[in-house]
C-alpha cells in the first residue's frame, strides 16, 4: 500500500513539474502578445491564433523600438522612431467626423504619445477641435508616465491652456524633479500647496469629510472636481456636506449646478433631488425643470405647467414644444391643442419657431386654417414670425390677410419698433388703421412691471 | 502495471492541481461592490445611498486584456461588461480618457448600445465628444432604437442628423422622419448624398447645394480635411458663390484649425485675406491667446493702427499666468497706456500668487491707471473680499478707494439694492448712490 502511495506521490510532484513548465511557456506567450501589443503590432485585428504568432514572432525586432517609447526625457530622444510613428499616425487617423472619437484613433495617439506626448498634443491641435477629444487623455497619461518632463513642458510654458497651479492636483506631483522650483512659482506663501497636494490624494468619500477644512479657493476648486467626477450615487453626500458649509443662496446654487451637470438626462431622479435637497429655491427647481424640458418624459409637459403656475420661467413650455415639434409637429400641435390660455400661446409659440423654420409654406397654411378659430395660435404664429423672418411677415401683411392675422401682424411689426422709435411704431399701427396700439403697448408694460414685481418679491421670499 | 497506473494518476492529480490554483478568478468583478441599478426607466423617488467599496480600486481588471491589447473582444456576459466598464468609467476619475476606458465603453457599446449610453449619462457632461463613439455602434445595430432613444432625450440629437445616419431608410420609423421633415427633406437627401462622394467631387459639386447646406458642407469640410487639403477646400468655396463673405470663411478656417497656432492663422490671413480687418483680429486674438515670441510686437503694432490694446492686455495676462515675473518684466517696459492694460489683465495673477506686492502696487495707483485699478478692484473683491475689507481701512489713493468702494457695492447690489446705496452712503459717496437709487 505504502509502495503506491509513494508512486502516487512521485507522479504527483512529476504533475507539478510538467504544468509549472507548461504554464512558464504559456506565460511566456502571453509576456511575448502584451509586448507585441505594446510595440503597436496589431495592425489589424489580431484575433486569431495565426495573427498572434506573427505578432509574437516579431517581438524580438521590435522590442528595442517599445523601449524607446517610454524614454521621453532621454537625452538621446530617438528622432527616427517619432518620425515613424507620427507618419503611421498621420496615415492611418481616421479625420471623418463619424468615426473621429474611436478605439483605433485612440491607440494612435496614445502610441504616438508614448514616443513624444508634446507631438501628440500638436498633431492633434492639428485636427480641428474634434482632436481635444484625446488631449485629456494625453494630458492624463504623460503626468502618469512622467511626471517630470510633464512638469518641464508646463514650467517651461509651453501651453497656456495648462495653468501652472493645476499641476498641484496631480497625485503624485510630490516626486517631481522641480517641484521645489513649482512651489516658489506659486509663491507658497500665500497659495495653499500643502493643503491642495495633501486634498488632491485622498479618495472621493475623504474628499467630501475634509471640504469644510480647505481654503476657499481650493473647496471652489473641489466642488467643481466633485461635481463632476464622483458617481451619482454619492452625490447626496456631497451636497449634505455643502448644506453643512454654505449659507442658503451659495447652497441652492450649487445643487442647481450638481443637477444640471449629472442629472440631466434622468428628469424624476432630477426634481427628486431639487425637492429632497432643495427647499424649492429657483436656481435647483428651474435646473431639474430644463431636464424635463429636454427630455420627453411622460409627465414633462404637466411637472413643466405646474412649474410655470407656480411663477417659474414660461418659456420652459415654449422650449419644450420647440424639441418635442422636432420629432412630431403632429403631435406637438395636438399637445398644444389641448392646453388652455397663456399655457397655450406658450406652447403654439415654441410649434412656430419649429414649423415656421422648417415647413413655412405649410406654417402659413396652418395660420390662415386657424382664423376665427384660434387667436391664440394667430398670435403665437404672427409673433413668431415677425422675429424670425420680418420679411415674410411684411410680404403678407401686404396681401391683405384677414383682419385678426392683419392686426396681429401690424401689432407685432409695430411692436417690434417700439424700443428703437415709439413714435414711428405709432405712426406705423395707426397708418393700418389700428389707433389703440399705444394703449396696448402701455397696458403690456404695465403688466410686465407687475410681473417683475411678483418675481422680485418671490426671490426675496427665498 | 498498477505502479504506472499509480503515477499516472498522481501526474493528472499533481497537474490539476497547479492549474486550479493558478486559474484567474474571473467573477471577482460582479462581487466587488454593490452598484444600485439606475436603469432608464428610473426609481421615482428611490434614495440615492452610497456604494459600498472604494469606487478607487481595479475593480473587474482581470475582464480586460492589458492595456494596449485592445483587439480582443471582452469574453463576460454584457452584465459583467457593464460592472466592469461602470467601474472604470464611473467609479475612476478621469477613467474615459484612458485606452482602458474607450475600449471598455467600445466593447459595451457593441454588446449593448443602450446600456453604453445609460454608462455614459451617469457621467459627468465632459462626456460629450463620447457620444459619437456609441452612437455609431447603436447605429450599426438598431438604427430604430436610437431613435426612440433621440426621440425621449431630444436635444441630444435633431432630425437632420438622424437623416443623414447610413443606413436609416432601413429603420421603421424612417417613414414617419421623412414626413416630419417635410419641405427640408429634399436638400438633407441632397446633402447625404454629396458627403458619401470623394474630395474632389465634393469640391466640383458645391453649386449643387442650397447656400445654407452649402456653408454647413464648408464647416463639415474645414473640420474634418488634413491640414494639406485646407488650401485646396478653402479655394474651392471662396471660388464658388456663397452667401457668407470671404471674411467669414477665412475667420471660420483660423478659429476651426488655428486657434492654437498663431503662424498658421497668420499665413492663412496673409493669403486669403491679408488686408481685411476682422480676419487680422481674429488672427491677433490666436496670437494673444498664445506664448508665441511674437506676440507682444505683433499686438502692439495693431494696437497702434487701431487704438485697441486690449489684446495685448488679454497676452500679457496669459504671460502672467505661466510666469508672473516675464509678465511684470514686460508690463514695464510698456508706455503708459498699454501697461495700464496690461496690469487690468495680470492683476488676477498677481494677486493671487504674491499679494502683499500686488497689494503695494494697488495703493500705488492714481486717476491715470483707470484698467489697472479696474483690475485689481475686481479680483479683489470677487476672489478676496476680506482682503478688500481691511484695504478700506488704510489710507488710499482716491482713484483706488472709489473704485473699491463701488466694486463692492456692485457686488452687494444683486442681493440688497438698500444695503448698497447705504454702503456707498456710508463711505462718502452719496453722489452715486444718488444716482443708483434713480431720485
Amino acid at each position: 500500500m505504502l509502495r503506491y502511495l509513494l508512486v502516487v506521490l512521485a507522479g504527483v510532484i512529476a504533475g507539478v513539474g510538467l504544468a509549472f513548465s507548461l504554464l512558464d511557456l504559456s506565460l511566456t506567450g502571453n509576456f511575448a502578445i502584451e509586448a507585441a501589443a505594446e510595440t503597436g503590432l496589431f495592425d489589424s485585428k489580431a484575433t486569431n491564433g495565426q495573427q498572434l504568432l506573427r505578432s509574437s514572432q516579431s517581438v524580438t525586432s521590435d522590442r528595442s523600438a517599445a523601449l524607446d517609447s517610454s524614454s521621453v526625457t532621454e537625452p538621446e530622444f530617438d528622432l527616427v522612431r517619432l518620425k515613424e510613428v507620427e507618419s503611421d499616425v498621420r496615415a492611418r487617423f481616421q479625420m471623418d467626423l463619424q468615426s473621429m472619437v474611436s478605439v483605433e484613433n485612440a491607440i494612435l495617439i496614445d502610441k504616438l504619445a508614448r514616443v513624444s506626448p508634446p507631438a501628440a498634443l500638436a498633431f492633434l491641435n492639428e485636427q480641428s477641435i474634434f482632436g481635444n477629444t484625446y488631449r485629456e487623455m494625453v494630458l492624463a497619461n504623460w503626468a502618469t508616465r512622467n511626471i517630470d518632463s510633464f512638469v518641464d513642458y508646463v514650467l517651461d510654458g509651453n501651453s497656456p491652456q495648462i495653468p501652472i497651479e493645476s499641476l498641484l492636483y496631480q497625485p503624485n506631483i510630490k516626486n517631481a524633479r522641480r517641484y521645489a522650483e513649482l512651489v516658489s512659482e506659486l509663491d507658497s506663501e500665500h497659495t495653499p500647496v500643502d493643503e491642495i497636494v495633501s486634498y488632491s490624494s485622498l479618495s472621493p468619500v475623504q474628499k467630501i469629510e475634509k471640504l469644510s477644512s480647505l481654503s476657499l479657493q481650493t473647496r471652489n476648486h473641489a466642488y467643481f472636481d466633485l461635481t463632476n467626477t464622483l458617481p451619482i450615487e454619492q452625490l447626496d453626500l456631497l451636497v449634505k456636506k455643502i448644506g453643512e458649509i454654505e449659507n442658503k443662496i451659495e447652497y441652492s446654487r450649487r445643487l442647481g449646478s450638481i443637477i444640471s451637470n449629472r442629472l440631466s438626462r434622468f428628469p424624476e431622479k432630477a426634481l427628486a433631488f431639487a425637492k429632497q435637497y432643495g427647499d424649492g429655491g429657483s436656481p435647483e427647481m428651474n435646473a431639474a425643470m430644463r431636464v424635463f424640458q429636454e427630455t420627453d418624459h411622460p409627465q414633462s409637459l404637466s411637472r413643466l405647467k405646474q412649474h410655470v403656475d407656480e411663477g417659474g420661467d414660461a418659456t420652459m413650455i415654449r422650449n419644450y414644444f420647440v424639441n418635442i415639434s422636432n420629432f412630431s409637429l403632429d403631435r406637438a400641435i395636438a399637445l398644444a391643442s389641448m392646453l388652455e390660455d397663456d399655457h397655450r400661446t406658450t406652447a403654439f409659440r415654441g410649434v412656430a419657431v419649429y414649423h415656421l423654420r422648417r415647413q413655412p409654406d405649410e406654417a402659413l397654411e396652418f395660420i390662415l386654417s386657424q382664423t376665427e378659430k384660434d387667436q391664440s395660435v394667430v398670435d403665437a404664429y404672427i409673433g413668431e414670425m415677425v422675429i424670425q423672418n420680418p420679411d415674410a411677415a411684411n410680404e403678407l401683411l401686404a396681401t391683405g390677410p384677414p383682419e385678426d392675422i392683419g392686426r396681429a401682424l401690424v401689432f407685432n411689426i409695430a411692436e417690434s419698433r417700439w424700443y428703437g422709435d415709439k413714435s414711428a411704431a405709432i405712426k406705423f399701427a395707426e397708418s393700418h388703421g389700428y389707433n389703440d396700439f399705444e394703449d396696448e403697448m402701455e397696458e403690456k408694460s404695465r403688466l410686465r412691471r407687475e410681473e417683475i414685481a411678483a418675481w422680485k418679491a418671490r426671490a426675496k421670499g427665498i | 502495471m498498477k505502479s504506472s497506473i499509480c503515477f499516472l494518476v498522481g501526474l493528472v492529480l499533481g497537474a490539476v492541481l497547479v492549474i486550479y490554483i493558478s486559474k484567474p478568478k474571473v467573477s471577482d468583478a460582479s462581487d466587488h461592490s454593490k452598484i444600485l441599478d439606475i436603469g432608464l426607466s428610473e426609481a421615482g423617488n428611490q434614495h440615492l445611498s452610497t456604494v459600498a467599496g472604494s469606487g478607487e480600486d481595479e475593480t473587474g481588471s482581470s475582464h480586460v486584456p492589458s492595456e494596449l491589447d485592445m483587439e480582443h473582444d471582452f469574453a463576460g456576459s454584457t452584465d459583467e461588461l457593464i460592472t466592469t466598464a461602470r467601474n472604470q468609467l464611473v467609479y475612476k476619475r478621469n477613467g474615459l480618457h484612458t485606452l482602458k476606458g474607450i475600449y471598455l465603453l467600445d466593447q459595451l457599446a457593441k454588446k449593448s448600445p443602450s446600456d453604453a449610453m445609460h454608462v455614459l449619462n451617469e457621467m459627468g457632461d465632459y462626456t460629450a465628444f463620447f457620444r459619437s463613439l456609441v452612437e455609431e455602434r447603436w447605429f450599426e445595430q438598431d438604427i430604430d432604437g436610437y431613435i426612440e432613444y433621440c426621440k425621449l432625450h431630444m436635444t441630444d440629437c435633431t432630425l437632420e442628423q438622424l437623416l443623414a445616419i447610413p443606413g436609416i431608410e432601413n429603420a421603421t420609423l424612417y417613414p414617419r422622419l421623412v414626413q416630419e421633415l417635410g419641405d427640408s427633406f429634399d436638400s438633407v437627401r441632397r446633402a447625404k448624398e454629396f458627403r458619401s462622394l470623394p474630395l474632389e467631387a465634393k469640391l466640383q459639386e458645391i453649386h449643387t447645394l442650397t447656400p445654407e447646406r452649402r456653408i454647413g458642407m464648408f464647416n463639415e469640410l474645414i473640420l474634418s480635411v488634413p491640414l494639406d487639403n485646407l488650401d485646396t477646400v478653402l479655394s474651392a468655396f471662396l471660388n464658388s458663390e456663397t452667401t457668407k463673405p470671404r471674411q467669414d470663411l477665412v475667420t471660420r478656417v483660423i478659429t476651426f484649425r488655428f486657434s492654437e497656432s498663431p503662424e498658421g492663422a497668420l499665413e492663412i490671413a496673409r493669403r486669403y485675406a491679408p488686408d481685411d480687418e476682422t480676419v487680422t483680429l481674429k488672427v491677433m486674438e490666436v496670437f494673444a491667446r498664445s506664448l508665441h515670441p511674437e506676440a507682444l510686437e505683433k499686438l502692439q503694432t495693431w494696437g497702434y493702427n487701431t487704438g485697441d490694446f486690449g489684446l495685448l492686455g488679454r497676452h500679457i495676462g496669459v504671460v502672467a499666468r505661466n510666469n508672473l515675473d516675464r509678465a511684470l518684466e514686460l508690463a514695464d517696459t510698456l508706455p503708459d497706456v498699454q501697461r495700464d492694460r496690461a496690469y487690468q489683465n495680470l492683476a488676477s495673477s498677481y494677486v493671487s500668487k504674491r499679494p502683499d506686492q500686488a497689494l503695494e502696487h494697488f495703493r500705488s495707483l492714481g486717476a491715470g491707471d483707470q484698467g489697472a485699478i479696474a483690475g485689481f478692484a475686481h479680483t479683489l473683491v470677487r476672489n478676496h473680499p476680506k482682503r478688500a475689507e481691511q484695504l478700506l481701512k488704510e489710507n488710499l489713493t482716491e482713484a483706488v478707494r472709489v473704485a473699491l468702494v463701488v466694486k463692492m457695492a456692485e457686488k452687494m447690489i444683486g442681493r440688497d439694492k438698500a444695503q448698497a446705496i447705504r454702503f456707498l452712503e456710508s463711505h462718502g459717496y452719496a453722489e452715486i448712490a444718488q444716482e443708483w437709487s434713480g431720485n
